[in-house]
């Protein structure tokens, strides 16, 4: 790193670094969430330092403590992280100049925090003239700065967590905490009215059909919400994807 | 756990880091050569948050492995966890105080309903 490219990355890195305690707090508690499912210890690590989404975690526990087949649960994960998908259209119109490669190693370390960080920072990707000046790529190392600062604080809490949890005895009911942790995931997103109206499309709809295979329940319930939502949704201007 | 158990959940562990790279680089890697339409981002605007509400609401309101909708039962601890962490986050709009307060309500309830 050039002494400017340094810079920049400790920049990022100690404005990641305000948010530490909201990083950890989500990832003790996703942490402990994942010791006390059906996961074993070795497991549960290994799903937080290579998955590295906390939300698509949460949502997979349940679905892999009942035996649901794993596409199910592959599928229920991709509709957990369609946010990703359309911060990626960002990141493809900031990061063009980068390899493939690259540009996919920077998506797959892009969370919620690193991403809206670097729009805050940057609101607008380079122009030509902005980028033919930039010639040390100084936004990309305040980026890594960030989901640095994010990558680690977040290993630190999920791996305390899954090591604290597992000494506890399971019949303290800890596995709950995984389902408060999804109450307050959801909660922001229930902003509209058409919001809450395909949720509780989704949450009846998942409840009534509980019974059918493979937990097939949720597909059917993520396909009624949808449903729901496009219709009510009169002015689909006035919002963005969460 | 078993060894096919184990290899089931390895297999879904190497299935859900793909699944990551595809989300967090999906126009990356589809660049130009696949366009969403504005109807498209619209309609998959609610699609996360079903999906958590579909995994959520049979976790508060049914007991575990349970297998349809008649086991429902209102001594269920789930229920009343559930119900006092949406009540504190309502108010709260916080982490903390609602996982204390779920994980209290959840954990009186079990003794209550013991």
């Amino acid at each position: 790193m050039t002494p400017a490219q340094q810079r920049e990355f400790i920049h990022g890195f100690k404005e990641m670094s305000h948010s530490a305690v909201t990083i950890v707090t989500w990832s003790v508690v996703t942490g402990i969430a994942m010791a006390k499912s059906t996961l074993t210890i070795q497991q549960a690590i290994a799903m937080s330092l290579l998955v590295y989404a906390g939300s698509a975690q949460l949502a997979a526990l349940p679905l892999i403590a009942v035996g649901a087949p794993i596409w199910v649960i592959l599928v229920t994960s991709f509709m957990v992280n369609l946010r990703f998908v359309i911060f990626s259209l960002g990141l493809q119109a900031h990061f063009s100049y980068l390899s493939m490669w690259r540009r996919i190693v920077l998506g797959y370390f892009t969370t919620d925090f690193s991403y809206l960080s670097h729009i805050k920072r940057f609101p607008k990707p380079e122009s030509k003239e902005e980028l033919a000046k930039d010639q040390e790529h100084l936004r990309l190392y305040s980026m890594m700065g960030f989901q640095a600062a994010n990558w680690i604080s977040w290993q630190i809490g999920s791996i305390t967590g899954i090591l604290l949890a597992s000494q506890i005895p399971n019949d303290w009911g800890l596995e709950f905490a995984g389902a408060v942790a999804l109450v307050v995931i959801i909660g922001p997103m229930l902003d509209r009215t058409s919001a809450r109206w395909a949720a509780v499309t989704a949450g009846a709809v998942a409840v009534m059909t509980y019974g059918i295979p493979y937990r097939l329940n949720i597909i059917l319930a993520i396909g009624a919400a949808l449903f729901v939502g496009m219709i009510l949704d009169k002015s689909p201007k006035e919002g963005v994807i969460s | 756990m078993s060894n096919e158990a184990s290899m089931r959940i390895a297999y879904l562990i190497i299935g859900m880091i793909l699944v990551t790279f595809l989300s967090r680089s999906f126009f990356i890697l589809l660049g130009k050569r696949i366009k969403i339409s504005e109807w498209g981002l619209e309609t998959i605007r609610y699609a996360p948050l079903a999906a958590l509400i579909a995994i959520l609401a049979p976790e508060i309101f049914l007991p575990l492995g349970a297998s349809s909708i008649a086991e429902f039962n209102l001594r269920l601890p789930n229920i009343w966890g559930g119900i006092a962490a949406m009540i504190a986050y309502y108010f709260s709009k916080r982490m903390l105080p609602t996982l204390v307060i779920g994980m209290a309500v959840y954990t009186a309830a079990r003794f209550w309903f013991a």
